[in-house]
């Protein structure tokens, strides 16, 4: 199976009035057609900021190399033009908070224009249907009522379905997805989840998930990637990588799971002003706090199938 | 939406009663006594003595107390009688009316126009912000607002009336004496709009609904004309209902100047000719025209934002 | 706050030259003005700029640029007068409303309402020809007609700012009213009424020059530049310069204020909430 989205070495510097923000160091992976990849950091460590890169949202003012290859084409030499044409229909970004709706016009008005703009169904009766089908799909018990609603009217729940019915319209290939259960409470983040798995199934749709929160990643990702300071330090199958975590950092946040104890990590968030070989989990490492001199990052190890940490105190 | 519309319909009445009493007030506190001034107006400063005065009082029912004037005032606006004119003895209610079409017509070309201009170029300064369209619309807007329309009206008049003698700087009679009025209302209020729409617009620029839309990869257009438009049309209505309004009592100024027949220069000309029941009744009926038109705005309101509906 | 204001990028503005440049003026009009701004000298009437009358003389052969140079201080104090008076009134009302909301402040919004639906040059020419002519009824005058703007716009910064957390936080406390007002509100509004400020003295500046333009408010000879206008437009054909230059100078201190305030207003106010305030001020009671 060709990989729908694969990424190269991407790297993304920002500038700051502290300085150059070095965001993403060097990142690789790659998503399968009707696979959920989840990637896993803290804040700052530079998830948000490969969802923006993918999706093409890195401004002038800051540097990008690498490559972003989606369906083979290469995402980073594209015009905006080009790129522009793919949003929603191939690919579609999963906005976080429901103020992503315009507070004056009803959720049906919203389904309808995106569909008017992105796909082939013409026709005030057709756009209709569709989207009422649509809203059906998201187990709203009266699409009728939705269709009529404006966001204001509905719960919040109902307006985080409502946005993702909007978002998969078109059944993109790929859907990002950055940080979707911030603010969901446990009943709506649940459905969420479930919703995200059926849609694999059903519709063979990836989705790229960026999140911080573990239960997330557990419930439904298939691969995921462990990120801190810009950098992949584990990545592999969901289920393989939680039960059996290798690398330091990905272990302290196991443990930090609420159902674990909750242990909180010791020390400090890295600064992203630095770029430099030695390993930026050192300071906080168990084992690395303990060496006096500065560790280089190894390259990454295979640990069972498609397993791979970057640790140095981990042996083939 | 029934509740909305009362609320405000009770607000507008309770403002327009204010408004009433405060004319009156107004007028009967600073006129001085009305009694001298229509007695002088009558039979000349000669004639006048105080026996004159007090008949006329008598006459006219000024010598009563105030608050029985003020019931009496108002049963007579009831009926739409608002006396005669001191100047020129006609009914003032018809007076106003002749000349209120001819304000109304400048009025009403000039918002037009600016607010056609101003909202385009406020939407596409704010979509283009920093770019050169948003740098000199900026700059030029600062310098219209600050530019008193007399003066623009004495420079246009220069320039085109007696260096290039291609437009009559006075009266009425056709076409081209529109345009040097109009030209000096849209220029002293566009720079206004286009402040006020180029930083609504930008608001809403951000926020995230538009970024939404962009995500979504709708077109330009859409999310500038629909999306954007929608949401800063409230606030702009309110702007525009604002400019009107300041358009009309800019019309004072430049009716003056360009001698154009209508309430603006008939407010003039009442008042340097103490003129007592013509100024009360064009002060009443600015007042009016302002609760009128900010009534009609509420219910504008209800069109653009349907949520009100269901308030 | 202040100390958001950079003063090097102050240096660059060319307003601020223009500014104090007619602040000086004001101060000591006599140092900067070639001849008497009074003494009519029939036989040069109508005289074009030249080197003893740098714009020229009027209708009455009276130098303009000396009269322009003496108007400086009559818009300058007057304005400034207006703005303390207005603010004054607008400011007690609006604090009033403000900070105790309830049925006061539905009356005195009514007020306002009432006040502002008669425009406010009407409300200033009626008061104008009762009061009479001179500068001390032309600030009362035009203070009376501005002040329900100001009014509405501390009500909405004050009742704004309330809300705020750390005010109601001090409210539990229980601390007394007046100190909240002085400790904590005061120094959330004072920003914005110091731009409100800046532009207003625009805005006064404006309507003295209209209210004289229209024949009322200043008495001849005194050199103030509306005035000058009225006089003006009537040998517009032949003597332009009595017009223009009074006018050229309206405007540019009315600019210069405006985009002081602009500056101010950017730099102080970089909240886009409270810039929201100022835009309702000019509304209507929404």
């Amino acid at each position: 199976m060709s990989d729908l989205l694969r990424v190269e070495e991407l790297k993304v510097n920002y500038y700051s009035s502290k300085g150059k923000v070095y965001a993403l160091r060097g990142v690789s992976f790659n998503i399968k057609r009707g696979e959920i990849y989840g990637i896993i950091g803290e804040t700052g460590s530079g998830k948000t900021t490969i969802c923006h890169a993918v999706m093409g949202f890195i401004g002038k003012k800051a540097d990008i190399s690498g490559r972003i290859f989606f369906k083979g084409r290469n995402l980073l030499t594209l015009k905006e033009k080009e790129l522009r044409k793919l949003y929603c229909r191939e690919m579609a970004l999963l906005p976080q908070s429901i103020a992503s709706l315009n507070p004056l016009m009803t959720i049906g008005t919203h389904i309808e224009e995106t569909l008017r703009a992105r796909s082939n169904i013409r026709g005030a009766q057709s756009l209709k249907k569709k989207a009422l089908d649509l809203l059906m799909t998201f187990q709203f018990s009266d699409p009728k009522l939705v269709y009529r609603s404006f966001p204001s009217q509905l719960s919040g729940g109902m307006n985080q379905r409502a946005v993702m019915a909007i978002t998969f319209c078109c059944s993109p290939s790929l859907v990002i997805a950055d940080e979707p259960t911030k603010s969901l409470d446990l009943g709506s983040k649940d459905s969420f989840l479930e919703t995200m798995d059926r849609l694999k199934r059903e519709r063979n749709i990836s989705v790229l998930i960026v999140t911080h929160d573990l239960e997330v990643v557990e419930k439904v990702c298939d691969r995921i990637a462990v990120i801190y300071d810009g950098l992949f330090v584990e990545t592999g199958k969901a289920g393989d990588v939680m039960s059996m975590p290798l690398h330091p950092y990905t272990r302290s946040l196991i443990r930090a799971m609420p159902k674990n104890g909750m242990c909180p990590t010791w020390g400090f968030a890295p600064s992203s002003l630095e770029n430099n070989d030695s390993c930026s989990f050192q300071p906080r490492c168990p084992v690395g706090r303990r060496l006096e001199k500065k560790h280089i990052v190894p390259s990454p190890v295979m640990v069972g199938k498609d397993h791979l940490v970057w640790c140095c105190d981990v042996k083939g | 939406m029934r509740g909305y519309l009362i609320r405000r319909l009770i607000n507008t009445i309770i403002v327009l009663l204010g408004v009433v009493t405060l004319t009156f007030f107004l007028m009967h506190f600073t006129e001085g006594d009305p009694a001298t001034i229509i007695a002088l107006d009558k039979y000349g400063g000669q004639l006048i003595s105080p026996k004159v005065i007090e008949q006329l009082a008598s006459e006219e029912g000024l010598n009563r107390p105030i608050y029985v004037q003020f019931f009496n005032w108002l049963k007579l606006i009831g009926k739409c009688n608002f006396g005669n004119s001191l100047i020129s003895g006609v009914p003032v209610w018809d007076e106003i009316m002749l000349r209120f079409p001819y304000t109304l017509e400048l009025a009403i070309i000039s918002v037009l126009i600016s607010s056609l201009f101003g909202v385009s170029v406020g939407i596409y300064s704010a979509y283009y912000q920093d770019g050169w369209l948003d740098r000199i619309t900026r700059l030029l807007a600062s310098v219209k607002v600050s530019i008193p329309n007399f003066y623009l009206a004495i420079i246009c008049v220069l320039i085109f009336s007696v260096k290039l003698k291609i437009l009559p700087s006075f009266g009425c009679d056709g076409p081209r004496h529109f345009i040097l009025p109009v030209l000096v209302l849209v220029i002293s209020q566009i720079g206004f709009t286009i402040r006020i729409v180029r930083s609504t617009v930008l608001e809403i620029l951000e926020s995230e609904y538009v970024q939404y839309a962009y995500i979504r990869g709708l077109s330009t257009n859409r999310i500038l004309f629909v999306h954007v438009l929608k949401n800063a049309l409230i606030p702009v209505i309110t702007y525009i209902s604002l400019q009107f309004l300041m358009t009309v009592e800019g019309a004072i100024i430049v009716e003056t100047i360009f001698a154009w027949p209508g309430i603006g220069k008939l407010f003039q000309e009442a008042i340097l000719g103490r003129d007592f029941t013509m100024i009360q009744a064009l002060v009443l009926f600015f007042a009016v025209l302002v609760c009128v038109v900010n009534f009609v705005v509420d219910i504008l309101y209800l069109a653009i934002d349907r949520r009100i509906n269901f308030l | 706050m202040i100390k958001k204001i950079q003063p090097k990028k102050l240096i660059y503005k060319p307003y601020i030259y223009f500014l104090l440049f007619i602040t000086i003026v004001s101060v000591s009009p006599s140092t900067f003005s070639p001849n008497s701004p009074y003494v009519t000298d029939v036989s040069r009437r109508f005289e074009p700029p030249s080197a003893t009358y740098f714009f020229g003389t009027d209708e009455l052969g009276r130098c303009v640029f000396s009269r322009i140079i003496y108007g400086t201080r009559i818009s300058l104090v007057t304005g400034l007068s207006i703005l303390l008076l207005s603010l004054s009134y607008g400011g007690l009302l609006g604090t009033l409303a403000g900070y105790y909301g309830g049925w006061l402040d539905e009356v005195i919004m009514r007020l306002t309402d009432t006040f502002m639906s008669i425009p406010s040059s009407v409300f200033a020419l009626v008061l104008a020809r009762a009061l009479g002519p001179g500068l001390g009824n032309v600030s009362i005058i035009l203070s009376v007609a501005m002040w329900p703007g100001y009014a509405r716009m501390i009500r909405g910064l004050i009742s704004d700012i309330k809300n705020e957390h750390y005010v109601e936080t001090a409210k539990i406390i229980g601390l007394r009213s007046s100190y909240i007002l002085v400790k904590h509100i005061l120094p959330g509004v004072l920003p914005p009424i110091l731009v409100m400020a800046t532009l207003g003295m625009g805005r006064n500046i404006l309507m003295i020059s209209s209210l004289s333009f229209l024949g009322l408010g200043i008495v001849e000879p005194t050199p103030e530049w509306g005035a000058m206008l009225n006089k003006g437009i009537t040998y517009i054909r032949t003597a332009p310069q009595i017009a223009l230059f009074p006018g050229l100078f309206i405007s540019l201190t009315v600019l210069s204020f405006n985009l002081l305030g602009d500056q101010l207003g950017d730099a102080l106010i970089g909240n886009t909430e409270h810039r929201n305030i100022f835009m309702r001020g000019l509304g209507g009671s929404k």
